[in-house]
């Protein structure tokens, strides 16, 4: 244990440190705001989805159902951006890489989909595939800022 | 491409963190030109060599290449 003068910080211990400073270690700016950002992209969905089930058609409708996940996504993908740009070259060629793998991953999964589809599975939309597309570069996104933290 | 940076780091009593932090680039990315996993560009190779006063050649030992879809020697390898 750390001595230190009496006070209320005396009776911090090693443990409450270390654990504090993984805490500190996870949650960098990186992965916070790439976490927020994919979470608002989420949610924009969600909202999209119940408006246009709920509100009446028209202007507002359409403007609400299209912009929402549009910025958002925008947003996303600008966070993303951001996080590439303050990476050092290796990071930036490991994120590539996560873009391509996500990417092929996205290819095969669809083709094996659309073979399943003939044998009689229900068809997907295109917003789950988008969905998975984004939320495997996501994760190996803050996979790879949160090992080089 | 084979190189000395852990000898060179270690005679400095640096840690890879230490080394990465003087370079400003990532742990992870002095791990992988250490182990070779990563090859550093002409800037980051610049900034090892002048971290070390030492010239880019006697850091890293670079293999001559060859032209990968012809098979004949490359450019670089004549002479």
């Amino acid at each position: 244990m750390h001595r230190l003068p009496e006070g209320p910080l005396s009776r911090i211990d090693d443990a409450a440190l270390a654990t504090a400073a993984k805490i500190q270690g996870i949650y960098t700016w990186p992965t916070v705001s790439i976490l927020v950002s994919f979470w608002t992209y989420l949610v924009a969905l969600i909202v999209a989805a119940v408006f246009s089930r709920f509100y009446a058609a028209g202007g507002t409708r359409t403007l609400v159902v299209m912009s929402l996940p549009l910025l958002t996504l925008l947003l996303h993908f600008f966070i993303s951006y951001m996080v590439y740009r303050a990476s050092d070259e290796y990071l930036r060629l490991r994120i590539l890489k996560c873009a391509a793998l996500a990417g092929v991953l996205l290819a095969f999964g669809t083709t094996a989909y659309f073979g399943l589809e003939q044998l009689g599975y229900p068809r997907l939309s295109i917003i789950v595939v988008n969905l998975i597309g984004w939320t495997l570069f996501t994760i190996m996104l803050i996979w790879v800022r949160h090992r080089a933290r | 491409v084979k190189n000395i940076l852990p000898e060179l780091r270690a005679r400095r009593g640096w840690t890879q963190g230490d080394l990465a932090s003087r370079l400003d680039v990532s742990r992870q990315t002095v791990n992988a030109v250490e182990t070779g996993r990563y090859e550093p560009s002409l800037s980051l190779a610049f900034a090892i060599a002048h971290l070390f006063s030492l010239p880019i050649e006697s850091i890293f030992e670079g293999q001559r290449r060859r032209a990968r879809f012809t098979g004949t020697a490359s450019s670089t390898d004549k002479g």
